[in-house]
Parts: structure tokens; sequence; C-alpha cells
């Protein structure tokens, strides 16, 4: 297993080199100079060639890669224009919302998607499978950002149960970073009512993201969970007088967790992205609205980070759901 | 906090009213509450985020927002006043050598927000450094100080001289505006200094101010929190907020609904649909006084617009009336040129077009432009440009000239039109929209007409030409006032009228919706998207 892992973490440097040569040549492709946007209308061609300089622009295009990707292994990303600091400075505040909202998001496709799957499994056909269809069908139909202004509308804008967007509320100030998720942070803080809060304003986002890989898990399982229960070694399980619990828990689902497994690793992909729909409509300052913003104002260094990090955090997870497998299925080895 | 010594810019001036000790009375009594209403918070809803503090570099009206309220100047612009200055860092100054030598005297007992005490020494290394660090913003007052280190001088501990070769009527508004010539902490930057920046790479996410109000909390595109600085020198008597909110919230909708419901206390950059929706609601104030912005549609001099009889056409066919009621709703008003109604060289009885289509028809015609010919905007997300351009399409239609429509982003939009690009591969139409720096017509000018502003070094993403405008914004920069207001309007006249360097759309009002119990808003024309929250109070 450890020759496993090895080769894994050896490919995932090779996926970031390959990340990192493609999205840096793509973005110096795009016809647009980006520091005489930084510098402005008024800027000298004096000022402008200091700034290129000084951000290094000014060198050839493969000089500038080596000096990124040495900076790269130092955990520096270069500078932003759009915020006029480090990248490394940003995705430390940017990434923690995202990973809060992601992991919120999980815990509800997992605590929801696989009873659900299993329900619907077992009584095919009941209300509880219909209800399941529909969310499947509109889960994997509707596309988040509308469904994202629709809970707004719903929830903010006609009941005022939840708030439109943000992490906390505009007067409140956040908790002592420690994690940087806000939730962990109050609560570690000690602090009840701002936890509360963070939970509050975590809902809305948290679901709507949720919402589409939830159809997908549950689908999954409910799929897994049907083709297992009509395998011989559950009828033998029924023979030996285990109970429906244990047999279905116990065995089928415990099979059908597999392929599941897989499809939940894919889908971190897909929370990945589709957080940046979900944080751009609900103001959730994460990495995915900064790469929208990047992108926006063609901050190269920016959407590179973006890129490279976000890649790195999915093959992680893949791999992660590799080990897992061990776990689940110990006929498997590596 | 009023200062006494309400000053008007006269170049030949050299005398002014002392600046009583009130002044300095209450900058001692700054420090303690008394007398001091505390009126809570206020929050602000904006569509930016501010991204870069340092005054020597820093352009994004989000970031000047945030340095008008933890930074001073040396002198402000008074209220709503485009010419009137006052004291503010400098509680007096005397002129001489025929308008050569400035000479100020800084006010004692001010802090930084970091503790340390200002001094002559602070406000040498501000000016300094805001030329000679070769920044963005370096070009204000390189246009008056070409040897900083050796024309502007500490003459004592609390005095600063400045020593020009030539008089200039500008350099006070210049040292009035907000964002370029603010006073920095020089100990804070100096040791912050990197590699020669000049404190720049602190500077940027760092206060180092003087103002009413310091920086408690950032959370970048999300939410800048200020609170009162309890040795603010202007003091804290009377009503004041005690903290500012400034909440990036980036859709007009989202920040209209944080007004309505109470969650927010100012917003502006609505749509006009929803000042006039919000103009009925109770608890709330709409204002819309007019700044000194103009919106455009520079034309590319090039093709089909090569002719000026064309690019008069254009203006001609334009329907002037059916932007400013109908699309923007009264929320804009007529421009007749780049010098917008509010600033020195405006020409009350300039030339005006009407809209005229069969006036337009014939002068394509002149132009040798026939009918079937495409011209082509480029455009990005703009309330007024985008009704805009769609207005002149349906117009050019009617006379059989097809107008394309192009939208992309806005950093896409000014990479092509700061960029290289020649202007046979510019669109036709770049629209635009400018404010000056200063009361002054030639800085407003001189970015987009002068043809040495063509890019990239420049906003004259036209490239106009004209020899006429060049010589006269030559003699502008240095005009004295009467010459200056003459060659201005001779100025508009060439570019609105005689030789069209574009398509001047619309002065947009710069609305705000308010709290109506909310007083003390002073909008001041050339401090756009800013807000001044020291004076405001319920």
């Amino acid at each position: 297993m450890t020759y496993f892992v090895a080769r894994r973490l050896a490919f995932l440097v090779l996926v970031l080199i390959g990340i990192s040569l493609i999205t840096f040549f793509l973005s110096h492709v795009v016809p647009a100079d980006p520091v005489r946007l930084f510098a402005g209308p008024r800027a000298s061609p004096a000022t402008i060639a200091l700034l290129k300089h000084q951000l290094g622009l000014d060198q050839p295009l493969w000089r500038q890669y080596l000096t990124y990707i040495g900076g790269i292994l130092h955990g520096d990303f270069g500078y932003s224009l759009l915020s006029h600091r480090p990248v490394s400075d940003d995705l430390r505040d940017y990434l923690p919302a995202t990973i809060e909202l992601t992991l919120a998001a999980i815990v509800l496709i997992l605590a929801i998607g696989i009873p659900l799957g299993v329900v619907s499994a077992v009584w095919p056909g009941s209300i509880v499978d219909q209800i399941a269809r529909v969310l499947t069908t509109t889960g994997v139909a509707i596309p988040a950002f509308w469904l994202g202004l629709m809970a707004q509308l719903v929830f903010f804008d006609l009941l005022g149960w939840l708030p439109e967007g943000g992490r906390l509320a505009a007067n409140a100030s956040p908790p002592p970073t420690v994690t940087g998720l806000y939730t962990v942070d109050s609560l570690l803080a000690g602090n009840l009512p701002l936890f509360a809060q963070s939970v509050v304003h975590l809902i809305l986002p948290a679901v709507i993201l949720a919402y589409g890989s939830l159809a997908v898990l549950t689908r999954q399982v409910r799929a897994g969970v049907l083709e297992a229960l009509t395998q011989e070694y559950v009828r033998t399980a029924r023979a030996k007088g285990l109970t429906r619990r244990r047999v279905v828990v116990g065995h089928a689902l415990r099979n059908a967790l597999v392929p599941a497994t897989t499809v939940m690793g894919l889908q971190i992909g897909y929370l990945l992205g589709g957080a940046l729909l979900v944080e751009d409509v609900f103001s959730w300052p994460g990495i995915g609205r900064y790469a929208t913003l990047a992108t926006l104002a063609l901050d190269y260094n920016a959407v590179m980070a973006v890129t490279i990090v976000a890649a790195g955090i999915y093959v992680v997870v893949n791999l992660a759901v590799d080990l897992f497998y061990l776990v689940l299925d110990p006929r498997i080895t590596y | 906090m009023i200062l006494a010594g309400v000053l008007a810019v006269n170049p030949v001036t050299i005398s002014h009213a002392a600046i009583s000790s009130v002044s300095h009375a209450l900058s001692r009594a700054g420090s303690t509450p008394h007398g001091f209403v505390n009126q809570g918070t206020v929050t602000l809803a904006t569509d930016g985020s501010a991204a870069d503090l340092d005054p020597a570099s820093e352009e994004l009206a989000s970031s000047d927002l945030i340095d008008r309220n933890i930074g001073n100047t040396l002198v402000d612009l008074k209220g709503s006043s485009v010419s009137q200055v006052v004291p503010s860092l400098a509680t007096s100054w005397h002129i001489s050598n025929g308008g050569k030598r400035y000479v100020f005297n800084i006010r004692k007992g001010v802090y930084f927000h970091s503790g340390n005490l200002l001094t002559s020494a602070d406000v040498v290394y501000s000016l300094v450094r805001t030329i000679k660090a070769g920044l963005t913003n370096s070009y204000l007052l390189s246009r008056f100080i070409s040897n900083p280190t050796k024309q502007i001088r500490s003459t004592g501990k609390y005095t600063v001289e400045i020593d020009l070769k030539h008089p200039q009527q500008f350099l006070l508004p210049a040292l009035a505006d907000s964002y370029v010539c603010m006073i920095v902490d020089s100990k804070t930057l100096k040791a912050h200094q990197v590699k020669g920046d000049w404190g720049h790479a602190w500077a940027t996410s760092h206060d180092v101010g003087t103002g009413p109000y310091t920086i408690k909390s950032w959370q970048h595109n999300q939410q800048i929190t200020l609170v009162r600085f309890p040795k603010y020198w202007g003091g804290w008597n009377g009503k004041h907020f005690s903290k500012v909110i400034i909440q990036t919230v980036p859709e007009s909708s989202s920040r209209r609904e944080l007004l309505e419901r109470g969650n927010a206390d100012v917003t502006f950059d609505l749509t006009p649909q929803d000042f006039q929706a919000m103009k009925k609601e109770k608890g709330l104030k709409v204002v819309q006084p007019y700044g000194t912005e103009v919106d455009y549609m520079q034309y590319t001099e090039y093709g089909p617009l090569k002719s000026p009889y064309a690019r008069q056409a254009i203006s001609y066919a334009f329907d002037y009336n059916a932007l400013i009621n109908g699309a923007m709703k009264g929320y804009a008003r007529r421009a007749n040129g780049p010098i917008p109604h509010v600033l020195l060289g405006y020409n009350p009885h300039g030339f005006q077009y009407q809209t005229n289509l069969t006036k337009a028809k014939q002068l394509f015609q002149k132009a040798g432009v026939k009918p079937g010919t495409t011209l082509t905007i480029d455009e990005y997300p703009s309330t007024d440009l985008d009704a805009a351009a769609e207005i002149l399409q349906a117009q050019l239609a009617q006379i059989g000239i097809k107008l394309q429509i192009k939208q992309m982003t806005e950093a896409t939009y000014n990479g092509i039109l700061y960029g290289s690009e020649p202007p046979s591969k510019r669109p036709s139409l770049m629209p635009f929209g400018w404010w000056p720096d200063f009361n002054d017509p030639y800085d407003m000018a001189v970015t987009l007409v002068d043809s040495h502003s063509a890019p990239p070094t420049g906003a004259n993403g036209g490239f106009y030409k004209d020899a006429r405008v060049d010589a006269l914004l030559n003699q502008m920069e240095t005009a004295p006032r009467a010459k200056l207001i003459a060659d201005a309007h001779k100025l508009q006249d060439i570019v609105t009228r005689q030789d069209p360097a574009a398509l001047w759309v619309c002065e947009p009002a710069q609305a705000s919706v308010l709290r109506s119990n909310l007083k003390g808003y002073v909008f001041n024309p050339l401090e756009l998207q800013t807000y001044n929250f020291y004076p405001m109070h319920h």
C-alpha cells in the first residue's frame, strides 16, 4: 500500500505540473495587458515598465513560468492584481470559507442521501421513494444558481426566515481565527450566539450546493442497495435469521457504498465547481467567488492559484476515497 | 469639526485669513469623550471592494472611500465646493514669490493611528513619495513638481515649503485630492520598506492615516469595519457615528434589499427604476446631485468615422431624450462635451446637438458613408451606456446604418481600450466615463482628447487627433484663469461640434439612497462614489 500511496502522490505532482502549464499558457494567450489595467489610464509608460519589472512580467514566458513554479514550492503564488496583495494571503482568507461550505454540503449529502437512498430501495414505490425520485430528478435538472435565487426569494424575501447571504450579519465581528471556519472558531471561542449565527448563514448556501450531489448520491445508493438486495448473500443472510436492519445496513449497504464512494469522490469536483456559482449568489467569500472576480479582472496569478489548489484538493480527496475502499471492502488490496 | 478660514483659490492672492486656535483646542479635546453623542453604527452597502489603500497607487473609488475616512490631506475642499479650499492638516499657508513659493504651517498635536505624531517630515515624505515611488498616481503632482526632493522641503518641525518653477493655480486643489495626496505615517512606512518600495506593500493593506476613523477589521471582498479614532485632531464633540461598516454587495438588487429591510443605511449605483421605487418608500430618501462625471462614446477616427461629418452625423442621430428621460428616468442630464457643467471652463452657451435624423443622413452622405455600412461598438455592463448603445443602434437603423453591439467584461474591455491595437483593429465606438482629479478643464480633457494620450499612454482610445485641440491643451496646462476658461470654451466647441471626438452621452446623476433620518451627508462633485462619515449623524 505504501507503494500505492507514493505512486498516487507522484501522480498528483504530475497532474499539478500539467495543470499549471496549461493554465499558465492559456492565461497568457488572452489579448490584454493586465499590468496596464492594474496601473490605470494615467500611468506613464515608465510606471508600466516599473510595475512589469516588479511583477516579473517583462521576462520571457518560460522564465516567468519557472519563477512561478519556484514560488509555489515556497508557498508563494505570486501577487494578485485584483487584491493588490500576495495570492497566498487571499487563499488563506478565502479557502476556509469554501471548505466550511463544502464540508457542510458533504455532511448534508451523506446524512440525507444515504438514508434516503436506502429507504427508497427497501420500500420502492413508497411515498419516500416518490419524494426521493422528485428530489433526484430536480437535483440534476435545475441549475444551482437558479435554485439559489429562488431560495433567497422564498426564505429571505418572502418568509424572512434566513439571511440572504454572507457568513455573518453585517454588524457581527468574526471569531478569532484558528481554522478559518466560523462555526468551529466560534465554538472554540465559546461564543454560542456567533456559532448559531454562522450556522444560520450556512444553511441556505450549503443546502443549495448539496442539492445536486445529494440527488446523484441518493440515486446511486438506491441503485446499489436494490442490486445488492437481489444477491445470493443477502438471501443467505435472511435465511440465517438476521434482522432486516442488519441485512440492509450490514450487508447490502456496505456493498452498495463501494460504487457510491467512487461517485462521491467524483462529486467533490462538482462541489468545488458548484461552489463558484453558489458563492456568487449568496455573496459567500470563498475561492469560488475569488476565482470569478479574478477571471473577470484578468488576474493570472489568482486564476492559476485557484486552479492548482482545486486540482490538488480533488486529487487528494480521490486518493482518500481509494484508501477508504480498503475499509469498506477488505478484499481490495493495492 | 468646523475650521475657521474659508479660502477661495485665486492665483493672484498671496495672503489669506489666519486660522483660529479653536481647531487646536478641539484637537486636545478630541481625545476625551466629553460632548460626544454616539450615533452608533452606520452601514454602507457598496458594489466594489477596496483593494489598495496606498495613496501613491490606489485608484479605485472603493479604496478612495476608505482613504477618505482614515486619512487627511493638507487642505480640503469646502463642503460641496469644487474650488474653495479650507485648512485640514495645514492650518494656514502663505504664497509668495509670484505664486511660486508655498509655505504651509502644519497642525500640531495630530496623531497617526499608529500613535506617531505628525510633523513636517511626514508631509514632505508623503508628497515626495507620491511622485518618486513611480506608481499609478505619480502623474498628479508630477505635473507641478519635477524635482520633489529639492522642491518640497521641511523648514521647521511644523513648516513645509514647496517651491515651483512656475506659478500653479491648481496646486492647492491638487493637494486636496483625498486619494493621492493623503498624508501618511512616514516612520511606519520606512520601518516596513522592502527593497526600496517606499513601504508600498505595507501601505496597500494597512492604515497609515490621521483620519477620524481607523480600520478595525477587513475581510477582503466582504466587509471593512472602521471605528472612531479617539485621538482624532478634529475632535468628537457633537453627534458622530462610532462605527462604520462598509459591506461589499455586488448585486444592485441585493443592495436595494438591504436598504429596504433596514440592514444597511446608505447605498448607491442602483438602477434608475430602483431609485424611482425607493423614492416612494417610507424611511428612505434619494438624493441625486450631479458630479463631474461625463459618460461618452469615443469615436475611432478611422474608416467610416474618419470624416468629422460622419461623427457629427452620429451625434445628430442619437436620441438624447430617449436616454435621459426614458432609460435613465431623469437620473442624467445632457453632456455638452468633455467638460461637465460644474467644472471650471464649462460653456453653458456652447453648442448642443438636437436629434435630427434627416441631418444625420445628409452628413453621412457628405462623409461618403453609404446606407448598409456597419459600425461596431464594444461595451461592458453599465446602466446608461448599455441603454445608449441600444438607442443609438435603433436610431442608426432608421437611416440605414447598422450598429453591431459586442458585450464583454469590464476587464476585457479596458484591455482593448488601453491596449496597443491600432485604430484599424478597434471598434467604431468605445463607451467610457471620466471625471477629473480637481477643478481643472485641462486635467479633465487631456487624457481623453490629446493626441499624445492615445493608447497605451492614456484613455484617448479612438486615437482622436486635432492639432488645434493639442495646441489648446498645451496652452491650458499653464494658462491663467481667464485664458484657461476661454481656451476651454474653444476646446469644447471643437471636440463637440467641429471635429467631434465622441458622442457626449450624458452626465449621470450621482444618486444615493439613505435612511431618511441620516443627516450630515455632504456631496462633493469631485469626490464621487465616496462618503465622508465623520459629519454624518441621525
